[in-house]
């Protein structure tokens, strides 16, 4: 069984399609551009306050906090109260200072109290870059607490028996609260749009239906008029645009099929008056034909019968001698004499038959065409 | 031309999303999966998987996210007697700098999502449990390691919470500091602490009377440091119950370090033999081997509890 896809489905879904993937396409080209934005101006946000709050540092602090058990010292307590402040403040997941000790990085003071020296795995080659060039750099990695994307600012303090060891202070955000709050806002948008674009495609159906399948149902009842034979059938068109024109078309058609139509009828009673004539004519000519042939040849008949009688009466027909060549000549052409009476009566009677015949088709026809329209 | 973009992005990405993720990340926990293989705590795709013995990827569950079933920042694995796997969990907010919500999410051994246990939400700045270790003992009862709240609660194997231990006290000084595991050594009756800020591993007493619980500080062992018996940074332990050894996972001083269940440090090694985080570790007493996570280089390491004869499980799902 073939399917039957109603035309406002055939219209509906490739417009809805197409609108999905317009918003949707957009939606991300927006979406993306902004986070873009709000990314780089979050970075250059933290590069600026990150260099300000380096420079507040009291650097000489740094060389009291040794070992996980300073954190207790209120030295620690200062510097990380500062750090939590510099997070909450600028809507950020983590601040911390790594140090780097004979090519390793270790937490020193963070926010979330990782631990003095706990060791930092992660460092990347933008870690040590930074460390190393006094350049503030852009850092992404994934360590054991989660995904992290920020900035690195380099210093320098002494520690570890007042040596110069260089200093980062990381401000990052969360990528994975990122993504999920991304994710919430794409979802969220998404159901808006695809609700929204629902509704526009289902209004529009009902506009549609209204506009447009009304008449394209009263168009196909028209054409199933005119498939039963109701020839000139016509719609009442409204509006303008194409259904209308097309109304209108089918409006000419019928009218035009109604023409022809009639037409072929007239041609066709020309045609059977023309024949009904020419079968008049040959029937006229056949009844005039056996009637003129009927009374000589009844005469004919009725004198052949007569001599034949006589002839077989006769003594002397019957002392002709059949092996005489005058005797066979004579029986011959009498044969063929009665032969021919026998074939003229075949005729007249054929004659008679067929005026006979032509007056029932005659009487047939007056029926008919008195019964046509 | 950039707008254009997304409608070939997009596909890649829908394709990208069916499809699962190439390797391990950071995983954190491990445990041996009945019938052969291991289920891995994959922290760093926020997600639990089981691999068979080959190593090869079987199936998966969790995913990053803050719905039940779903997981944001997991530590530990641990199973119960009926195989249901239980593992840690808290979430962050949407700056990522203070909890949100936190508990124990429980799932069935074939990863359908079961309950969550002690689940907690937190007002901002707000004091969160933040449980990083656990531990189920042979009555299904589950110890949680509350690294914020500097407590260990456990709960029945209903997931009704029985007691709450340690935690701060007015006028007491606190029993632990920094918790980021706990092991319980049904035997003697033990806890096993591992204090991670203060390199120390301490040893409780559980008392339980009458439905009350009551603890008393045994011993603290080891010290920071680096030196035979120190330890830096310990994140995890386990015990190896025919032994009677506490081992434990050493993390700042890249070595797994076993002590008997006094306290007593015995040997450390490195199964690694190269720079390595070591984590979860697990004690399988069935083949007698021990589980490590290695988060830095993404790998499942098993050894004998000398160190020896190591296997490593590099990322393959």
């Amino acid at each position: 069984m073939k399917l039957r896809i109603p035309f406002l489905l055939k219209l509906g879904i490739p417009l809805f399609v197409l609108l999905t993937i317009t918003f949707v396409g957009a939606g991300i080209a927006i979406f993306r551009d902004s986070t873009f934005l709000r990314e780089n101006e979050l970075n250059a946000r933290l590069k600026q306050g990150g260099a300000v709050f380096v420079e507040s540092l009291k650097k000489q602090d740094f060389s009291k906090i040794n070992t996980p058990n300073d954190t207790l010292s209120d030295t620690y307590a200062s510097i990380h109260d500062q750090l939590k402040q510099m997070v909450e403040i600028s809507g950020i997941a983590w601040a911390g200072v790594y140090i780097l000790v004979d090519g390793k990085f270790f937490y020193l003071v963070d926010a979330d109290d990782t631990g003095v020296l706990y060791p930092f795995f992660y460092a990347t080659p933008e870690h040590f870059k930074a460390a190393l060039t006094n350049e503030i750099t852009d850092t992404e990695y994934v360590d054991e607490y989660g995904s992290w994307k920020g900035v690195d600012i380099p210093f320098e303090i002494n520690w570890g028996g007042n040596k110069k060891t260089k200093a980062l202070l990381e401000l990052s955000v969360d990528k994975n609260a990122n993504a999920i709050i991304n994710r919430d806002t794409v979802r969220y948008v998404s159901i808006v749009v695809l609700v929204a674009l629902s509704l526009i495609t289902f209004v529009s159906s009902i506009l549609a239906r209204f506009t447009f399948n009304r008449r394209i149902l009263l168009l196909q009842k028209a054409g199933k008029e005119l498939s039963r034979g109701n020839f000139g059938y016509t719609l009442q068109v409204t509006g303008n645009d194409e259904l209308s024109d097309l109304g209108n078309s089918f409006n000419s058609m019928s009218q035009e099929i109604r023409r022809l139509h009639l037409e072929q009828l007239e041609m066709q009673r020309k045609r059977n008056e023309e024949e009904t004539a020419h079968l008049h004519k040959i029937v006229g000519l056949a009844a005039s034909v056996s009637d003129k042939l009927n009374s000589p040849l009844l005469t004919i008949v009725n004198t052949v019968e007569i001599l034949h009688k006589l002839i077989d009466q006769s003594p002397a027909v019957s002392k002709i001698d059949h092996e005489e060549q005058g005797g066979q000549k004579f029986l011959k052409s009498w044969s063929m004499l009665r032969g021919a009476v026998s074939e003229i009566e075949a005729v007249s009677n054929n004659l008679a038959q067929l005026r006979e015949h032509g007056h029932k088709i005659e009487a047939t026809k007056a029926i008919r065409e008195s019964a046509s329209p | 031309m950039s707008y254009s973009l997304p409608f070939l992005v997009l596909p890649l990405l829908l394709i990208g999303c069916i499809g699962h993720k190439a390797t391990l990340l950071r995983p954190s926990a491990a445990l041996p999966r009945d019938g052969g293989g291991h289920i891995i705590l994959d922290r760093g795709h926020h997600r639990i998987v089981f691999l068979d013995a080959k190593g090869e990827f079987l199936s998966e569950t969790g995913g990053l996210g803050r719905d039940p079933q779903q997981l944001y920042s997991p530590w530990d694995l641990d199973f119960d007697s009926k195989g249901n796997i239980y593992t840690a969990n808290f979430v962050v907010d949407a700056s990522g700098s203070s909890t949100a919500s936190d508990g124990v999410k429980v799932f069935r051994s074939d990863g359908v999502f079961l309950r969550e246990v002690g689940h907690a939400t937190y007002k901002e700045g707000e004091t969160a449990n933040k449980p990083y270790g656990i531990f189920v003992d042979s009555a299904d009862r589950l110890y949680t390691a509350d690294q914020v709240a500097r407590t260990v609660r456990i709960f029945d194997a209903n997931g009704s919470l029985l007691t709450t231990l340690f935690g701060e006290k007015e006028g007491e000084p606190r029993q632990v500091e920094s918790p980021t595991d706990v092991a319980y050594n049904e035997k003697l009756k033990r806890l096993y602490i591992p204090e991670n800020g203060l390199g120390e591993l301490r040893i409780f007493q559980l008392i339980e009377e009458e439905g009350t619980f009551k603890t008393k500080l045994i011993r603290t062992t080891s010290s920071f440091g680096s030196n035979p018996g120190q330890l830096s940074y310990p994140s995890a332990v386990t015990i190896d119950p025919e032994s009677q050894e506490v081992i434990v996972s050493d993390m700042g001083n890249i070595r797994i370090s076993v002590f008997d269940a006094e306290g007593k440090f015995l040997r450390s090694f490195a199964p690694a033999n190269r720079l390595a985080q070591y984590y979860g570790i697990w004690w399988n007493k069935l083949s007698k081997r021990l589980i490590i996570a290695d988060v830095l280089n993404n790998n499942i390491i098993t050894c004998d509890r000398f160190g020896n004869s190591v296997e490593t499980l590099r990322g393959t799902p």
